[in-house]
C-alpha cells in the first residue's frame, strides 16, 4: 500500500472533481465538503511523504522510460504541500465571502469540481516526470483556470476565452519543443531525455526546445497581470484569484526550472550570447513590474503586477545559473508562493464592495488594522529583500551568485531592482503608519478571513528565520547533480556507459 | 526522378500553416475565428513535429520498426486538441467580437 502513496496525492483532488462533477446540481454544500476533504487528504499524505521523500512512482506498473513517472523529491513535496495549503485557503475563502456577504453569491459545484481538477493537475505536473505529461497538465490547467473564472463571474468570459486561448496557443509552442526532442532522442522521459541529448550531443535541438519551451509558459506566468487579463483582477474575488494564479505562474516557473536545468543543461552546452542576452531582457521585462505596481492606483492591479514583477527574480537565478543563484531560485520559489497568495488574500479581506479599492485608502491601516497591516509590511519587506523575511536570504544568495559568477549585468538588475522596492517598502510602510481616521481605513476583515493572511505572513518570517534548516533539506536535493558532487549527467535506467 | 525536395516542400507548408494560425491568433476579431487560427497553429506545429520524426532513433529500440511513443502521442495530441478547441468554442459563442477600430472603418 505504502509504495502507492505518491500517485495519491493528485488523485484524491482528481477523483473528488469527478464526484463533485457527477452530484446533483442541488448539492452544493455536499460538493465543497468533498472539495475540502480531498484537498486534505491530499495534503496529509504530501506532508507525510516530503519528509521520507524522495519516493518514485511508476504509473500502472511500466517502468521509465516507456512509462510515466511521479518522483516526489523534498522540493516538489513540499512545493505540493503549499499548493494544496492555498487550494483549500481558496476553497475557504470562496465560502466565507459568501457566508460573510461580501456581495459574492456562493459557488456551485461547477466552482469545487473544477478548483479540485487544478489542483489535482497542477499536483501532477509537479510531480511527472514526463514530457508529454507536463504537456497535458499545462493545458488542463489552463482549461481548469478559465472554466473558474468563469464560475466565479459570468462576466469574466472574454478574460476566460482570452487566457484559454493565448495559455493554449504558448503550450503549443511548448508542444512543439517536445516534439523536437522527442523526434531527434525518441524518448519522452525528462530523464532519459538529458542522457539521450548527452549521449547524441545535440545541442541544436536542445537549444531550439529550450527556446520554444520558454516561450510558451509566458501566459501563464504573466496570469493575471492587468496588461494580459484586462479586468480580471477587478472582476474576480481576489483571494480566490490569487490562489489560482500563484500556483499557474509557480508551476508554470517550476517546469522551466525542471526543464533548463534537468533536461536541457547538457554537459558542454555553451548558451549563445543571443540566447542570454534574451534570458535577462525576460527577467528584466518581469522585474520592471515592480515599476507599473507601485505606479498602479487600484489596490488589486499593484498586486497582480506584484505577483508577475516577482518572476524576474526567478529568471535571474535561471540566467546566472551557478548554485548560490539556484539556491536563491529554489527559496525564493517558496517565498513567492506564500508572498504572492497573502498579498491577494489581504486585498480579498478589504474587499467589502465591488467597487475599486483604492491605494491611497490604506493609509492609517496598520493603526486601525494592526494585524492585517503587519502582514502586509512583512510580505513587502520579503520583496525588498529585509532581514529576516525568506525573501531576503533568497535574494542574498542571488546576488551571492552573480558576485561569484561575476554576472555584472545580473548584479545591476538585481541591485536596481532591490533598491527600488526598498525605498517603496519604506514608503508604503510609514503610509500604512500615517495618522489618520479610521473612516479613511478599509473595514476590518472577520477574524476568519484574517487566519490564511497571518498564517502565510508567519510562514515567510518562519522560512527566514529557519533558511539554513530549508536549504539543507529542500533546497540542495532538489539543485541539479552538478551541483551535489554527484557524477553527470544521471543516466539512471538504460545503464548506458558515459564517459 | 528526385523526390528529396517532397519532404522539404511539406514542412515548409507546415510551417506556413503555422505563421498563418499565429496571424489570425493575433488579426482576427471574431472569437470563433480566433478559435479556429489556434486550431491553424495547434495543426501546423504538432504535424511539423510529427514530419521530423518518422523513426526517432532511441537504443532500446534498435530492433522495433516504429517507435510505440508515436502513436499515442499522435492520438493524445489530437484528443487533446479537440477538447480545447471545443472549450474554446464553447466560450467564444457567447463573446460579441470586438468592434473595428474607427480609422479603419471606410467613410460611408
Amino acid at each position: 500500500m505504502s509504495t502507492h502513496l505518491p500517485v495519491l496525492i493528485p488523485l484524491f483532488p482528481l477523483a473528488a472533481a469527478l464526484a463533485v462533477f457527477l452530484l446533483p446540481g442541488a448539492l452544493s454544500r455536499l460538493a465543497a465538503l468533498l472539495g475540502l476533504g480531498a484537498g486534505l487528504a491530499a495534503a496529509l499524505f504530501s506532508l507525510h511523504l516530503f519528509g521520507a521523500a524522495p519516493w518514485v512512482y511508476n504509473l500502472g506498473g511500466w517502468p521509465p522510460p516507456w512509462g510515466i513517472v511521479l518522483a516526489v523529491t523534498p522540493f516538489t513535496g513540499f512545493l505540493a504541500s503549499l499548493f494544496l495549503l492555498l487550494s483549500l485557503f481558496g476553497w475557504f475563502y470562496s465560502v466565507a465571502s459568501a457566508s460573510l456577504s461580501v456581495r459574492e453569491e456562493r459557488p456551485g459545484k461547477a466552482f469545487y469540481s473544477l478548483l479540485s481538477f487544478f489542483t489535482g493537475v497542477l499536483l501532477v505536473l509537479l510531480l511527472a516526470r514526463d514530457a508529454f505529461t507536463l504537456y497535458l497538465c499545462l493545458e488542463s490547467a489552463l482549461l481548469a483556470a478559465a472554466g473558474l473564472l468563469l464560475a466565479l463571474n459570468a462576466r469574466n468570459r472574454t478574460e476566460s476565452f482570452h487566457l484559454l486561448l493565448y495559455g493554449s496557443a504558448g503550450a503549443s509552442l511548448f508542444l512543439f519543443g517536445l516534439w523536437l526532442l522527442y523526434a531527434a532522442n525518441g524518448t519522452l522521459n525528462l530523464d532519459d531525455l538529458l542522457s539521450q541529448l548527452f549521449i547524441s550531443r545535440n545541442f541544436p535541438v536542445a537549444l531550439t526546445a529550450g527556446f520554444f519551451t520558454a516561450c510558451g509558459m509566458a501566459v501563464p506566468l504573466l496570469f493575471p497581470a492587468p496588461f494580459l487579463s484586462g479586468r480580471l483582477p477587478v472582476q474576480t474575488p481576489p483571494a480566490v484569484l490569487g490562489a489560482l494564479s500563484t500556483m499557474l505562474s509557480r508551476g508554470a516557473a517550476y517546469l522551466l526550472f525542471v526543464f533548463f536545468f534537468f533536461v536541457l543543461d547538457v554537459p558542454g552546452l555553451a548558451i549563445p550570447r543571443w540566447l542570454q542576452a534574451l534570458e535577462y531582457l525576460a527577467a528584466a521585462f518581469f522585474l520592471a513590474g515592480f515599476v507599473r505596481a507601485f505606479r498602479q492606483k487600484d489596490l488589486r492591479h499593484a498586486v497582480a503586477y506584484l505577483g508577475a514583477a516577482q518572476l524576474g527574480y526567478l529568471f535571474l537565478g535561471f540566467a546566472v545559473g551557478d548554485k548560490s543563484a539556484l539556491a536563491g531560485t529554489l527559496l525564493e520559489f517558496f517565498n513567492q508562493v506564500l508572498v504572492t497568495a497573502g498579498l491577494f488574500f489581504i486585498a480579498g479581506n478589504l474587499r467589502t464592495s465591488a467597487g475599486p479599492q483604492p491605494v491611497s485608502r490604506l493609509a492609517g491601516l496598520a493603526r486601525h488594522r494592526p494585524l492585517t497591516g503587519l502582514a502586509l509590511v512583512v510580505f513587502l519587506a520579503s520583496i525588498a529583500g529585509v532581514p529576516p523575511t525568506a525573501g531576503f536570504f533568497g535574494k542574498f544568495y542571488l546576488l551571492q551568485g552573480a558576485l561569484e559568477k561575476g554576472d555584472w549585468a545580473a548584479l545591476a538588475l538585481l541591485s536596481l531592482s532591490l533598491a527600488f522596492n526598498f525605498l517603496y517598502f519604506a514608503r508604503l510602510t510609514a503610509f500604512l503608519y500615517e495618522q489618520r481616521g479610521p473612516s479613511l481605513a478599509y473595514g476590518p476583515p472577520s477574524a476568519a478571513l484574517k487566519a490564511p493572511v497571518l498564517a502565510l505572513a508567519a510562514g515567510v518570517l518562519l522560512l527566514g528565520l529557519f533558511h539554513h534548516a530549508v536549504f539543507q533539506r529542500f533546497v540542495e536535493p532538489a539543485l541539479p547533480k552538478a551541483f551535489q558532487n554527484v557524477p553527470v549527467p544521471n543516466v539512471p535506467f538504460l545503464g548506458h556507459e558515459v564517459e | 526522378m528526385s523526390v528529396e525536395w517532397l519532404p522539404l516542400l511539406h514542412r515548409g507548408l507546415l510551417v506556413l500553416a503555422a505563421l498563418a494560425g499565429f496571424q489570425g491568433l493575433l488579426r482576427e476579431v471574431s472569437p470563433i475565428r480566433k478559435a479556429a487560427a489556434w486550431m491553424v497553429l495547434q495543426a501546423g506545429l504538432a504535424l511539423l513535429g510529427l514530419s521530423l520524426s518518422p523513426r526517432p532513433p532511441h537504443p532500446d529500440l534498435s530492433s522495433v520498426p516504429v517507435n510505440p511513443l508515436t502513436h499515442g502521442l499522435v492520438l493524445s495530441t489530437l484528443l487533446v486538441s479537440l477538447g480545447v478547441l471545443s472549450a474554446l468554442l464553447m466560450l467564444g459563442r457567447g463573446i460579441r467580437p470586438q468592434e473595428p477600430e474607427k480609422e479603419k472603418r471606410k467613410p460611408k
